[in-house]
């Protein structure tokens, strides 16, 4: 287990330096870096500073050292915009973002196991046909457009909540829904066809056999199995997480991460937009870590191959 | 002479599908007695394992349903039990064991855990005590090192050891029927001759009754005092396994019976019944073996043949057996 | 339901396929009603010039937020009535029918042909290799594609190559992962050994063997992921990182009307809905097809 974990940790920081290298050649290959790093009203004297700190002058080598050690170090450099330390505006705002994503992720994750498992075992009565059809619905109907519905429905026509902005707790509920419909229907999917497949199962006929009672059959013996398979897809379902969050703050201007580097991608700000993506690479990498180590522990299979 | 425990009275189970009802078993009756080894014998799909998960009240829902007949256990008629009641028999006075080992394990879950479950539930054993039961489980089943084994996952196990742990399970709580599915189809043949000398200790040990449930007439031979041989989810002829043997009535066991290779024959060709049963969907009105059977008379294809007893404890449904 | 039906193998298994009436009728529908509109939709990409009636990029001050026909003051001039410049919205729908299918259709092209060669590579190759492609598939699968495109529009600028390119780089993951499981199991059946045996190379028998058996799984998924595509170009289009303007896309017509939603709901409402269509008409169609030719794949 333990050798599992370092294992997966290593890969975790070989992916990092690989993100890393990747944007730095990429910056690299589309012309000179300054004029990503520059801002309009730059001075040449300030161009020449920025130069002088990125290294230009240096070997690839060496500026990829001196970018890969300001990364460690926490020094993003300056937005071009607001002219503040890149790493200060987001501490700003991670927490708001974060502020909408878990309780998004925790009400998505709970709705999708109940309803998953509740339409699996109860096959093709009502309940499981509205699952169906929720899952369908919200793998096609795109949830930014969703969003605006519900913000024509409840804050224009209705007046019951607020359009936008962040506030008491009525500003929360459209934005977590609308963070929850982008994760549901597809974690709600995997739930239920990993427990058909399981139902099916001999050893849950054999847990029949035994004379359990169904709520042990359930949630003991199939649900484990049944997660399982949803877990190898964890990845795809963080993805949509993000783009969700990004989403939800532009459509209800909240002050996070998302729009904070929508923003900087609108006026070319590319030290925020470098310092987004690799804090949300960080945290890609991060969960699936988490994910993998969740998967370890599920699946007795994986904490005793000898790999 | 012991006593009747079980006594199968005109079972009949029928699926519903969206292409008809399937008459899976039509009129079953038979008894196992304590302590016996019972077997049922036929072709796939002749209704043998429908009558083991009957007799559980586990038929596949909601298509499968039993719609008439009687299952009397020692003196209770289980299709009239609540299924909470049922639930309490399952595991506890009646237990099943299923054909593939490498599937009827839960993978997530140590093997003590799975035996220990049924333990806890029916005995209402603390924590401490359920290991002691559960390793006795293990050992009645003669499986090594029992205190280590139990932290084991199935996935570390053998397909022999697994299908030992499943018995482990199946009489961790000692049941007084065990109905085994084909228990050694899926094992190697030394394993498979290993297990059935196991199990007839196992019943000299606990006096359960056994219906064993095959497609093999030489594992009958080898397993089974009695034997009931199905038919397209008839019982067509009952007997003492020796008399079966000696003296096979009914024109599918005859066959049955000579298409069972031997190394003492001398002709090297293997028999086999021509043709196939018939569908469950469209059943003859007739004798339902009567399409293949060699001696086939007119009375065959018109009515059903009756059960008939020609010697204690011998019955068969052929109209060509006066 | 019949994996239940205990021990009853095929050969005394009657028809029990043969679904009732009303479910086979369901049945077609949900291949038939799909394909129609996808269909459509073709249709209208090829022939958007001569189907819309007005010019999709023209603005017009003085018809501004005009309304759909069936409403007051709506004419038939402007059947979907017009946006916050005066376009007609019909006319940038159908136009934006060209962007949709052309951007989900080269990404598909592009990312299906990487996915299957690195998948049919792993899984045929095996060992360090194999571990290594995995590895870099599902830090790939778990990478937003949105974040992607931020990051590419700041460096090469917004436009129809950033969008195919930035859906491009990760979207080859799923395909390689699942061809790789097809090849690992191609790669030990028995036609491959035989191959191998009788002495072919292996660049042979991956193209030769593998491919031809990897092709069922493949269409399946490139028709799921032609939905996908289409809602993640609307994504990036609606955040402004897509096609950018005046150029009509569904996202970005759905963007359009954002500010308008109190006082012009149609030109947010319409885009909104063509994009929900399109979208489940591809899911069906891929859920169809699956089920006709490889029911295998459920967890898709």
């Amino acid at each position: 287990m333990t050798r599992f974990i370092i294992i997966r940790l290593l890969q975790t920081v070989i992916a990092l330096i690989g993100i890393a290298v990747l944007i730095f050649v990429m910056v690299r290959l589309s012309g000179d870096p300054i004029d990503l790093l520059r801002s309009a009203t730059s001075t040449p004297e300030e161009i020449e500073n920025l130069q002088r700190q990125l290294g230009l002058d240096k070997s690839n080598l060496e500026q990829f050292w001196i970018f890969a050690t300001g990364l460690v170090q926490g020094d993003f450099g300056e937005s071009l915009l607001k002219r503040r330390p890149v790493a200060d505006m987001i501490k700003d705002a991670l927490p708001n973002s974060l502020r909408l994503t878990v309780p998004a992720f925790v009400i998505s994750m709970v709705l999708a196991l109940a309803l998953g498992v509740l339409a699996a075992t109860r096959r093709d009565t009502f309940l499981d046909n509205g699952v169906k059809f929720v899952a369908i619905l919200g793998q096609s109907i795109p949830g930014f457009w969703m969003a605006i519905m519900a913000m024509l429905l409840f804050a224009v026509i209705l007046e019951w909540l607020p359009t936008a902005g962040m506030g008491g707790p009525d500003h929360y509920v459209m934005p977590v829904g609308t963070m929850a419909f982008f994760m549901l229907p597809g974690m709600m999917r995997l739930v239920r066809s990993g427990m058909l497949d399981v139902l099916d199962s001999e050893y849950i006929k054999l847990a029949r056999i035994k004379g359990l009672p169904e709520r042990i059959i359930i949630w003991k013996h199939a649900l484990r199995n049944a997660i399982i398979a949803p877990l190898t897809t964890a990845g795809m379902i963080m993805a949509g997480l993000i783009m969700g969050a990004v989403i939800t703050e532009i459509i209800f201007n909240w002050p996070g991460m998302g729009r904070l580097m929508l923003e900087a991608v609108y006026a070319r700000d590319f030290p925020v937009v470098q310092a987004c993506t690799l804090l949300i690479a960080v945290m890609v990498l991060g969960m699936n870590l988490l994910v993998d180590i969740t998967y370890a522990y599920v699946d007795p299979q994986i904490r005793y191959e000898k790999s | 002479m012991s006593d009747i425990l079980l006594q199968v009275e005109n079972l009949c189970t029928s699926f519903f599908t969206r292409a008809g009802e399937f008459k899976a078993i039509d009129g079953v009756s038979f008894y196992v007695r304590e302590g016996e080894t019972f077997g049922l014998v036929g072709e796939s799909a002749c209704g043998k394992t429908v009558t083991g998960l009957s007799i559980l009240r586990l038929l596949p829902e909601p298509a499968g349903r039993i719609i008439g007949g009687k299952i009397i256990l020692d003196g209770t008629n289980l299709i009239e039990l609540s299924k909470k009641e049922m639930r309490a028999y399952r595991g506890k006075m009646i237990s099943m064991i299923l054909q593939d080992p490498m599937t009827s394990l839960n993978p997530v879950y140590t093997v003590g855990n799975q035996i220990g479950e049924s333990v806890r539930l029916h005995q209402g054993l603390r924590d401490d005590m359920v290991e002691d039961e559960v390793i006795s489980a293990l050992r009645l089943l003669r499986i090594p090192a029992p205190e280590i084994r139990i932290r084991d996952y199935p996935f570390q196990m053998s397909g022999g050891m697994r299908q030992r742990v499943v018995g482990s399970i199946a009489m961790s709580c000692r049941p007084r029927l065990l109905i085994a599915d084909e228990p050694t189809t899926a094992l190697d043949a030394t394993i498979q001759a290993q297990y059935i000398a196991l199990f007839k200790d196992i019943q000299k040990q606990t006096d359960v009754a056994i219906i064993f449930i095959t497609h093999d007439f030489g594992v009958i031979a080898q397993m089974c005092h009695r034997v009931a041989v199905m038919y397209a989810g008839k019982i067509v002829e009952t007997a003492a396994t020796s008399t079966i043997f000696k003296a096979p009535k009914h024109p599918y066991t005859a066959a049955l019976i000579n298409s069972v290779p031997h190394l003492d024959r001398k002709d090297d060709r293997l028999y086999s019944i021509e043709g196939q049963p018939p569908s469950l969907l469209n059943l003859p009105p007739g004798c339902r073996f009567a399409p293949r059977c060699h001696d086939v008379q007119e009375v065959c294809h018109q009515q059903q043949p009756p059960t008939v007893e020609i010697s204690d404890g011998h019955s068969v449904s052929c109209w060509g057996v006066k | 339901m019949l994996s239940i039906m205990p021990n009853i193998e095929d050969k005394t298994r009657p028809k029990i396929s043969g679904l009732s009436r009303r479910a086979h009728i369901m049945r077609s529908l949900t291949c038939i009603v799909p394909l129609t509109i996808l269909s459509l939709l073709v249709l209208t990409a090829i022939f958007a010039p001569w189907l819309a009636p007005h010019d999709p990029i023209k603005v017009s001050m003085t018809e501004r937020r005009l309304p759909p026909v069936f409403m007051e003051g709506g004419s038939t001039k402007y059947i979907l009535g017009t946006d916050h410049l005066g376009r007609d919205v019909l006319s940038r729908a159908i136009y934006g029918a060209r962007i949709s299918l052309s951007v989900s259709l080269l990404v598909i092209a592009i990312t299906a042909s990487v996915g299957t060669i690195l998948g049919i590579a792993a899984g045929y190759i095996g060992g360090r290799t194999e571990a290594f492609l995995m590895r870099f598939t599902d830090i790939s699968m778990s990478f937003p594609p949105l974040v992607l495109a931020m990051l590419l529009s700041v460096i090469l600028g917004p436009g129809y190559i950033t969008v195919v390119l930035a859906l491009s780089v990760l979207g080859w993951a799923p395909y390689a992962r699942l061809i790789r499981g097809e090849a690992l199991r191609i790669r030990n059946s028995d036609f491959v050994s035989q191959a191998r045996v009788s002495g072919a190379s292996p660049m042979r028998i991956m193209i030769k063997h593998i491919f031809p058996n990897v092709i069922n799984p493949l269409i399946i998924v490139m028709t799921m992921a032609v939905g996908f595509m289409i809602l993640a170009e609307a994504g990036l289009s609606f955040l402004g990182i897509g096609i950018p303007p005046p150029d009509p896309s569904w996202g970005s017509m759905v963007a359009d009307g954002r500010g308008d939603i109190d006082r012009a709901w149609w030109i947010t409402t319409f885009p909104g809905i063509l994009i929900g269509m399109v979208v489940m008409s591809g899911n069906f169609f891929g859920d169809w097809l699956r089920d006709k030719m490889d029911p295998r794949l459920r967890q898709l």
